[in-house]
């Protein structure tokens, strides 16, 4: 059987039915059944060591919310509701206790934009409050030599931007992968496990590029080489 | 150990980029999470045959969608017309075939009727009877039936629909009725299927409905007693639907 992929699916509310709901962007599930996985959703703070046994990786999502900078040694902005900040204690909740399910398993770990941000602070980095320039638009970034994204796209890439807050400090576990012209980290990894994570959003009108990024997080998740 | 349950979605058009998405009340994965089982979304059609595989049940779900505005009420019709009722579909099917269990909720328990060959009363009339809509009502259960044996003959239960089981289907028993006749709950005479009219994930916890019914949480937890029971089994996969060509009576 082709390796199974968990996808942490996001927080929600449905004022039609009056419901606390969970929602998936079908686009990550489609991304990961090209790439020859199975892809199974969860939002759930109970059974995250039986989910570590059942899947063969996990990918952790974007979001809308942010991650609250409590959770990496900072405060949460004053004027944070006047910015339209989005928080879900839940959600950060949930993705970190997968994580670190995952990550003491040796299971491979794929963060997408605030996936990147989970691997970061949960490794002990943190997180830059406020991003601008990089909501809704598309730049390029540069690879750092012999990391999967050099092996991937290259020496430069252009790709897409939707996020309001970046990488700070890196965590002393991660290695940074690729960055923008002027030093923001776009993509990090573990020298030493089977983690990795990117800022862009690479099952958005993906590229062949973007596919074999998907393509290359499958075959670790099947054991291949790193 | 604890057993796999599926969770089937319902569709939705998400907030941030307006693609399609799944959505699903927490509450199943809370109600389910709280019976001893390990709840999962299956997402792709095409994988149904390996989501049997990997999982000892399903929970074929109420009917809820989402979309970000009004705007968007034409999109959704496809998602569920060729997303969701074919997934329900595939996902019983593989199911029963592989002789695991499904309990069907809500529109699940309708969706388990019409595909044992049971038919769909939809929009009945809502000028006799008692309120369905949104509303809340007792129900009678038959002696021994599942719900019997956790609530007793007579209890209060929600009431969240429009549509009802007509014909039932081949093998299904009524195991619980409303006093005008709506049937409320189904058992299968051999197989593992069990379906509720109305909605037990939303019975549980502080803040109940409705607030004088039995919390049901111990419904999520046979049913995934029975999952693990059925986890023991040998599992014929042999008599799978094929996923390039699904038929099923549409919703």
């Amino acid at each position: 059987m082709n390796p199974v992929i968990l996808i942490t699916s996001d927080d929600g509310y449905n004022a039609m039915f009056q419901t606390p709901h969970t929602i998936l962007d079908r686009e990550y599930a489609r991304a990961v059944t090209k790439a020859g996985g199975i892809p199974a959703a969860t939002f759930d703070l109970n059974c995250a060591n039986e989910y570590c046994e059942l899947a063969d990786g996990l990918i952790l999502t974007g979001s809308k919310s942010n991650i609250h900078p409590g959770l990496y040694g900072k405060f949460l902005p004053e004027d944070a509701r006047q910015k339209g900040w989005q928080m879900n204690e839940m959600r950060d909740d949930i993705d970190l206790l997968l994580f670190h399910a995952f990550y003491k398993a040796g299971k491979p770990i794929f963060g997408i934009d605030r996936g990147l941000h989970i691997i970061n602070i949960a490794l002990g980095g943190d997180l830059l409050l406020e991003q601008a320039g990089h909501h809704d638009t598309v730049h390029p970034v540069l690879s750092e030599k012999g990391t999967f994204i050099e092996e991937i796209y290259g020496e430069k890439a252009e790709v897409n931007s939707y996020h309001r807050q970046g990488v700070g400090t890196v965590s002393q576990e991660l290695r940074t992968a690729a960055k923008t012209a002027d030093g923001l980290v776009e993509a990090l990894y573990c020298p030493d496990k089977p983690v990795l994570g990117v800022q862009w959003h690479p099952e958005i009108n993906p590229t062949q590029k973007d596919d074999e990024l998907f393509s290359y997080f499958i075959s670790l998740c099947k054991g291949g080489a790193r | 150990m604890k057993p796999i349950v599926l969770l089937a979605p319902a569709p939705a058009v998400e907030d941030v980029f307006h693609h399609d998405a799944w959505v699903l009340n927490k509450k199943y994965f809370m109600g389910v999470s709280a019976g001893g089982g390990v709840p999962l979304m299956p997402t792709e059609i095409s994988l149904v045959n390996d989501y049997v595989k990997m999982a000892d049940g399903l929970v074929l779900t109420g009917s809820a969608m989402y979309v970000p505005s009004p705007d968007f009420a034409e999109r959704i019709k496809p998602l569920e017309k060729q997303g969701r009722d074919v997934l329900d579909a595939a996902l019983f099917q593989a199911f029963r075939a592989a002789g695991k269990p499904v309990l069907g909720i809500c529109r699940g328990h309708q969706v388990i009727n019409l595909q044992m060959g049971g038919t769909l009363d939809k929009k009945f009339d809502k000028t006799v009877g008692i309120e369905h809509a949104m509303h809340k009502h007792e129900v009678t259960a038959k002696p021994g039936s599942l719900l019997f044996s956790l609530f007793g003959e007579r209890f209060m239960t929600n009431s969240r629909h429009g549509n009802r089981a007509g014909v039932l289907g081949e093998g299904l028993i009524v195991t619980a009725t409303a006093c005008d006749g709506v049937v409320e709950a189904l058992e299968h005479e051999t197989l593992p299927i069990y379906a509720v009219q109305f909605h037990p994930e939303r019975m549980r916890g502080d803040l109940p409905d409705p607030s004088d019914g039995p919390d049901t949480t111990p419904l999520f937890k046979r049913f995934c007693e029975i999952c693990l029971e059925y986890k023991q089994k040998e599992h014929s996969y042999d008599n799978l639907p094929d996923p390039e060509n699904y038929s099923y009576i549409p919703y």
